[in-house]
């Protein structure tokens, strides 16, 4: 059971080795967004650069599985009237993160290059 | 400028969100619909936010969800059908020794045994126990184990029920099919229900320390 559990946890490990799509936007948009960054301004960048309505609470999940592979740190800042008394969480990229982004941008330049299909599509 | 948030989704959003940042997700919902945002667009968003967190922790937690499923369903098998031909026993044995509502007037434990509705009451608590048991045994992962339970077995009694009812009642019994299933689904989601309460009874609410109770201007 032990070595089963640990061989389930390997593969989930390594299903999770790579960004996702949406953890890329996020990254991507704390990257823009520098100090100050939360979940409002951050759904905001994603909604306007795709064009898609983005749920704050997929926002708020994905910043919290980045944050547990080190590659986001949060700090809590003060609550306010207007939140109901709830304090706002910011977000910022660690060296890691920016790493992982980097990664990412060469693995989908080098996906990209050579394929006539999408080269077209590019404006 | 919006006044006070909707009360029940934000009840929802403090009972059904787990994650560290829930606070932060609930207040940025509340500072967005001060801004103007309507209250469709809050429910949904904490709609939202409530299936994300239940899915991330399920997907997570893969061996932790199989394992609420199993114990889930052996727990209501093991509550709910005793409880079941209990009322059923006792509602036959009553039948047979000849003893009627009438020669009880209509007194309390003829009410109890007779009716069919205090022995599908029975069940419930059955129910709520379980999933009460279900979210004890899985925190910090309550709430999703005890939803996906909960879902679990709504489909499992409809596939149940169908199969059971796949031909129509004889035509002596004054009841449709579609009244049958109606009756049917009522109770299956009456029991459903029962399981989300009582788990959701044992996830206590986080407080977190830096919360503070500060009245909107």
């Amino acid at each position: 059971m032990t070595t089963a559990c640990l061989l389930f946890n390997i593969f989930e490990y390594m299903a999770r080795e790579f960004l996702g799509g949406f953890e890329l936007l996020v990254l991507l948009a704390l990257i823009r967004l520098g100090d100050g960054a939360y979940g409002v301004p951050i759904g905001q960048a994603i909604q306007e650069s795709s064009g898609r309505n983005v749920a704050l609470g997929s926002v708020y999940i994905t910043l919290e599985r980045l944050e547990t592979r080190g590659l986001v740190t949060s700090e809590r800042g003060e609550p306010t009237a207007v939140r109901g008394g709830r304090a706002k969480t910011f977000f910022r990229i660690t060296a890691q993160g920016l790493r992982e982004v980097r990664q990412a941008r060469r693995t989908l330049v080098r996906l990209w290059q050579g394929v006539p299909q999408l080269q077209r599509t590019i404006v | 400028m919006n006044a006070s948030a909707p009360r029940v989704a934000t009840w929802l959003a403090d009972r059904f969100l787990t994650s560290r940042t829930r606070e932060s997700l609930i207040g940025d919902l509340m500072e967005q619909y001060r801004e103007g945002r309507s209250a469709t667009w809050y429910r949904g968003q904490v709609l939202r936010a409530i299936a994300a967190n239940i899915t991330e922790d399920l997907t997570a937690h893969k061996l932790l969800a199989l394992r609420a499923l199993g114990l889930g369903t052996a727990l209501f098998v093991l509550f709910t059908i005793p409880v079941g031909w209990l009322s059923m026993i006792g509602f036959v044995w009553l039948a047979n020794v000849g003893v009627s509502c009438q020669q009880w007037d209509g007194g309390f434990w003829c009410q109890f045994w007779m009716n069919q509705f205090t022995s599908e009451l029975l069940v419930y608590a059955a129910c709520a126990l379980t999933g009460w048991i279900v979210a004890r045994l899985h925190r910090p992962y309550g709430v999703a184990a005890v939803s996906l339970f909960s879902a679990g077995l709504l489909l499992w009694q409809c596939g149940m029920t169908l199969f059971f009812h796949r031909d129509p009642p004889p035509a002596e019994m004054s009841v449709s099919l579609t009244t049958v299933l109606a009756v049917s689904f009522v109770a299956m989601l009456g029991r459903s229900l029962a399981v989300l309460i009582g788990g959701l009874s044992a996830t206590r609410r986080r407080i977190l320390p830096d919360r503070q109770v500060l009245i909107p201007s």
